[in-house]
């Protein structure tokens, strides 16, 4: 018990006195996971977008396929990323194993899918008739697409959101592609399994205190969204 | 001014195995008002969906201003079309920016779009909506903004899905008025879909009656609405006295009464239809060239401005008096004479 009381102290302690390493850590987990959301974003939202307009063969299957890779293992994730970007693979000669931007496109693999199965959920909460109205009112595809998420951007948000907290929260890909490597790729959850290991309770514990804070925070936001779109819906 | 804006040749639509609308044949003049009036679930909506070419016909031609509708027209040709839904759409934004949307889409200047947006709103007796947000109107407004959404793109042919389904009977009066505004002073040419017999005849120079995706009628109002072609189409423009009957002797005769004379039917069974408003109902004299039986009353409810009084005249009449022209009262057992003219019955060939 006194291991684990002693360690919360210490942890405390490390985050009061803004324990550089530490934060160090936190920032380079928190600029991963903001760039990995928002490169997911930019892609995975018109993706969703297109999917969800287009009436085409095996729709169906491939909304399926989608939320499928909702669960998609990190490791599994690391390993191709890995093969990617490993010097013998196709990214080989960008030099990208064992750095952040490895890191970065691991995590946009990892929640794309999430976002674009989202994106399509959140378009398909919306009235059918307000897709045909704005086909009816004659806009060309991209505009239709860009009238559609913001009708939906509550819904849209969430998603992000939620995407932001799987990707600031898994492990295996970016320990694999990232390699853990002190002062350049280490984040807080590949911080807390070498210290566990390592036996520094203290130090894993206090960069749990910081990804278990920014998770709450994460969750409050996606609360938030989620409340005033049910307002929304309700008026 | 009288070509055909409208021609659907043998178009249909399938989803799946499926075939909701059957191939249909028709065509709309300029300026004209079809009315296609039908219960739900007729293809109605479909119908409608193809001809607005937000949907392919999966057989069969369109042809809008003369022009075909093809993958490639279609995005040319809507500009000159608009479209109105039974559910009311609206975007989360000002009443203005609902209404600049189409204008959006069509990339008009700023200024013009401005101008426009005013002129609509200001023809509707609505300009000081136009920063109301979209979610602060009441079910009649929103309907009437999102028709200004469509009148501001200025369309030639208006497709209108049931437009006053919603409405309570204040605003479709205003929404109807405003349809015929649109038709009469644009000359806008307008197919509306409806499942309101009396809105179809109110607005409409033509109706057709679809059921189970086919127009099972094509013609005028009154074609429509007093001489339907089937037990079907007599059902959903209201006649209530429908029976199976007979020819004999050039007579058409059901239940032991006698309607009146049957020309053009050969001996054998027939249908017999009278609206119940073409019944008088008195408890004496019979009026002069009529029909008439004697019967005993059934039953007697109101029914809006008409008391409807069911009487067993060896077939079960249903009748609609004015009670309150005459002030009669009917009570169960009272014998009563009923009466129509001759040509307010109509006689079909059974199915």
């Amino acid at each position: 018990m006194g291991e684990i009381t002693d360690g919360f102290l210490e942890a405390i302690q490390l985050i009061i006195t803004m324990n550089p390493e530490i934060m160090e850590i936190a920032g380079r987990s928190l600029y991963v996971s903001i760039i990995a959301t928002l490169v997911a974003a930019l892609i995975a939202i018109p993706l969703g977008a297109l999917i969800y307009y287009y009436e085409f063969r095996g729709k169906r299957a491939v909304i399926n396929i989608i939320q499928t890779l909702y669960a998609l293992p990190t490791v599994i994730v690391g390993l191709l990323v890995y093969l990617l970007v490993s010097n013998s693979g196709p990214l080989g000669p960008l030099k990208l194993l064992y750095t952040t931007n490895a890191m970065i496109i691991a995590q946009v693999v990892l929640v794309s899918p999430l976002i674009v199965g989202l994106t399509i959920a959140a378009l398909s909460g919306l009235d059918k008739e307000m897709k045909y109205t704005i086909m009816a009112l004659n806009a060309r595809a991209y505009r239709a697409l860009m009238t559609l998420v913001r009708e939906a951007k509550y819904a849209v948000l969430s998603a992000v959101v939620l995407a932001f907290g799987r990707a600031i929260a898994e492990v295996g890909a970016v320990m694999m592609v990232g390699g853990n490597i002190r002062h350049f790729t280490r984040t807080l959850t590949t911080a807390i399994t070498l210290n566990t290991s390592m036996g520094e309770f203290a130090t894993s514990i206090a960069l749990g205190i910081i990804l278990l804070t920014i998770a709450l925070i994460v969750n409050l936001g996606v609360n938030i969204l989620q409340h005033h779109h049910g307002r929304m819906k309700d008026d | 001014m009288t070509e055909d804006i409208i021609s659907v040749r043998g178009t249909a639509k399938s989803y799946g195995k499926k075939e909701v609308v059957h191939p249909l044949n028709f065509s709309v003049k300029r300026g004209e008002i079809l009315a296609v009036i039908g219960p739900s679930g007729a293809g109605k909506s479909t119908l409608l969906r193809m001809l607005d070419t937000i949907e392919p016909a999966s057989e069969g031609e369109i042809f809008l201003f003369g022009e075909k509708v093809t993958k490639h027209s279609a995005h040319r040709l809507r500009n000159r079309l608009g479209m109105l839904f039974q559910k009311t759409v609206l975007f989360d934004r000002t009443v203005e920016e609902n209404i600049a949307l189409g204008l959006s889409y069509r990339f008009v200047s700023r200024e013009e779009t401005k101008k426009r947006v005013a002129e609509v709103l200001e023809s509707m007796g609505m300009s000081e909506y136009a920063h109301r947000s979209s979610r602060t109107l009441s079910g009649g407004e929103g309907q009437r903004v999102s028709f200004a959404r469509v009148l501001v793109t200025k369309p030639e042919i208006l497709f209108l899905d049931e437009p006053t389904a919603n409405l309570d009977p204040v605003a479709t009066r205003v929404l109807e008025e405003m349809i015929l505004h649109e038709n009469r002073v644009n000359k806008t040419t307008i197919i509306i879909n409806t499942h309101d017999q009396a809105q179809g005849q109110r607005l409409a120079d033509r109706v057709a009656v679809m059921m189970n995706g086919s127009f099972v009628q094509f013609g005028s109002a009154d074609e429509v609405f007093y001489h339907p072609v089937n037990e079907a189409a007599a059902k959903f423009v209201g006649v209530q006295n429908i029976f199976t009957g007979i020819v004999r002797n050039g007579s058409a005769v059901s239940g032991g009464v006698v309607f009146g004379p049957a020309p053009h039917f050969p001996d054998g069974i027939i249908q017999i239809m009278l609206r119940a408003e073409d019944i008088s109902l008195s408890k004496t004299g019979v009026p002069e060239g009529r029909v008439s039986v004697q019967g005993r009353v059934v039953s007697a409810e109101r029914s809006g401005a008409f008391l409807n009084v069911r009487v067993d005249a060896g077939c079960i009449f249903s009748v609609n008096c004015p009670f309150r022209q005459t002030g009669d009262t009917y009570v169960p057992g009272e014998i009563v004479q009923i009466a129509w003219r001759i040509d307010a019955v109509h006689l079909t060939k059974s199915a």
